[in-house]
């Protein structure tokens, strides 16, 4: 096909995968795991929403499924020719939950993991894996970072009356990986629960985020441990609307934060946030030129077409250049879609359905990374109808504009 | 007063929307009003459907306002304490919490994942549940003694079969 209609008819094509500004071009989505059908469920869930990351453009997803009887963990890896290879399963035999993956380079990933009430730690590689080391117990809602040789694991510990977020540095060794001494992200011992924790590195030192209920109602906080020190005192991130009653509640919600890393210092951070709570939860995000030390103020994600309904499973990535992206799930168009906005100078795009990932049936649960070249990948859920079996997909976003 | 019954089959068609949670013991939780013997969701489902009642759930949230106005002002009252806990099973789940259940059909999720599927966009969200965790009938946000009164004469008089909740407040002269 020649002139004008081929022309016409390439623009048709890119149109269909590019939208008009979006930074990237999306290919067609491809399935993670060969395991779904009836009964079959797959959940994308952790502390931070970690079930994707990107070593040398590999991208490498962590889920837990059920297709054998039991929720297990398991990670599969981007083939660079259109698909995943198979599913290794990262978990022992006890049900295990909320797997957080990180990309260690050389082609190894971290992976940690709920698992018989314990935070679990395993180097995962295409060529193989090595030993599972218990992290902490009893434990929860593990998470995990890793850059330039470094790594950090942080999880909820429920050792006392209240559950406690810890961090540890881990390493990989010839046996596999081991992590360092556990610290306290918050120097006060909790008053109330400390839950869901995310971490960053940069190069300025360890930023943890975390949901903390001292206050009589979910916030947003932050730590932050310069390179070889302790965490300082814990500071809160997420703005609170005026009181709506002087008598009544201690405030609105705030939940499930998410760290990235958007530069040598620099730290995105978004939430769940309830302030506007007639709508559901917003997305909000902030960020740090200091590593997560201080954070500026709070930023609107989704655009005004998004403020009536809720929004739900943020995920969060950034990339080269300090480009920063947020996904998330609404049902904005009737149907569960996935939603994509950036950060651009005074502030963030309008929001595009994520091509591929919105439309019929019901799109949800993203995870999300941006690799060294800027490229953005995407994995999520789908179902044909709300509340049946699900499939598990991956999409990759190339970049096509600074 | 607003009526949204939500209703999922799964493809098995085992399932509806009902739910299990585990009862997590320790923890933090928004607060379910005093006085009531409000269960987890796993051990509410268990219960209703061994002893055939319906299932009253509400959704609540740590810290949320609107949640303690209801419980001081409304679940305070000795009547409707009797009314409730003889007549439902009370169920109470957080709406952000991380508490896993199952679902009848296997699945395990966690609370707040539950609010997610049923739309709980605020707090307090008061469902009416079929023995087997079918929805009958939803009221989200603060609610009377009345309010609740008259949502008990909609499920348990069967009305619901036959009438929105909107024709059922015609049909009682009431608005």
């Amino acid at each position: 096909m020649r002139g004008p209609r081929a022309g016409l008819a390439l623009a048709l094509a890119l149109a269909a995968t590019t939208s008009v500004g979006a930074p990237w071009r999306f290919g067609e989505p491809v399935p993670v795991s060969p395991h779904h059908g009836e009964g079959v469920f797959h959940h994308l869930e952790s502390a931070g929403r970690r079930n994707l990351a990107v070593d040398a453009g590999t991208a490498g997803v962590a889920w837990e499924d059920n297709h054998t009887g039991t929720s297990q963990v398991y990670v599969a890896f981007a083939t660079g020719d259109g698909g995943f290879d198979a599913p290794r399963r990262v978990s022992r035999s006890r049900p295990a939950y909320e797997p957080a993956i990180a990309a260690l380079g050389e082609g190894a990933f971290a992976v940690v993991w709920e698992e018989a009430d314990a935070v679990w730690l395993r180097r995962v590689a295409r060529d193989g894996m090595g030993p599972a080391r218990r992290l902490a117990a009893p434990a929860r809602q593990a998470s995990i970072d890793a850059r330039g040789g470094r790594a950090h694991a942080v999880w909820g510990s429920r050792r006392g009356e209240h559950a406690r977020i810890m961090a540890a540095p881990v390493r990989v060794t010839e046996g596999g990986m081991e992590a360092g001494a556990a610290a306290a992200v918050d120097g006060d011992p909790p008053a109330a629960d400390q839950l869901y924790p995310s971490v960053v590195l940069t190069a300025a030192g360890v930023v943890v985020g975390w949901e903390d209920r001292r206050a009589g109602h979910t916030r947003i906080y932050t730590s932050f441990a310069p390179r070889g020190e302790a965490f300082g005192a814990a500071r809160p991130l997420n703005d609170l609307p005026p009181p709506i009653s002087a008598q009544y509640g201690a405030g609105t919600g705030a939940a499930r934060v998410a760290l990235a890393r958007a530069g040598v210092r620099r730290v995105a951070a978004a939430w769940m946030d309830k302030r506007d709570f007639r709508g559901g939860y917003d997305i909000y995000a902030a960020l740090s030129g200091e590593g997560g030390a201080r954070f500026g103020p709070n930023e609107l994600v989704q655009d005004m077409f998004g403020s009536t309904i809720a929004q739900w499973h943020p995920a969060l990535a950034a990339g080269p250049g300090g480009r920063v992206a947020v996904v998330w799930d609404d049902d904005r168009d009737r149907t569960s879609d996935l939603w994509l906005s950036w950060r651009r100078p005074g502030g963030w795009s309008e929001d595009l359905a994520v091509p591929g990932a919105s439309g019929a049936g019901e799109q949800s649960n993203p995870a999300i990374a941006i690799d060294a070249d800027g490229d953005l990948h995407v994995a999520w859920l789908s179902q044909d109808e709300k509340h049946g079996p699900t499939r598990l997909w991956y999409v990759k976003g190339t970049v096509t504009s600074d | 007063m607003s009526t949204v019954t939500t209703r999922a089959a799964s493809p098995g068609g085992g399932l509806v929307l009902g739910l299990a949670l585990a009862l997590l013991a320790g923890a933090a939780v928004a607060d379910p009003p005093a006085g009531y013997p409000f269960l987890a969701y796993d051990e509410g489902l268990e219960r209703a459907q061994a002893q055939d009642k319906r299932i009253f759930l509400y959704f609540g949230r740590y810290g949320c306002g609107w949640c303690e106005k209801t419980n001081e002002e409304t679940f305070s009252d000795p009547g409707l304490r009797e009314l409730y806990t003889e007549h439902y099973v009370l169920v109470y789940v957080d709406a952000e919490s991380g508490r896993r259940l199952t679902l009848p059909n296997g699945e395990r999720i966690t609370e707040m994942e539950l609010g997610a599927r049923l739309n709980v966009v605020a707090t307090p969200v008061f469902a009416y549940l079929e023995p087997d965790g079918t929805p009958i009938f939803r009221a989200p946000g603060f609610k009377t003694i009345e309010d609740f009164e008259l949502f008990d004469r909609y499920v348990r008089g069967g009305h619901y079969r036959r009438q929105s909740f909107s024709e059922f407040l015609s049909a009682q002269g009431a608005s």
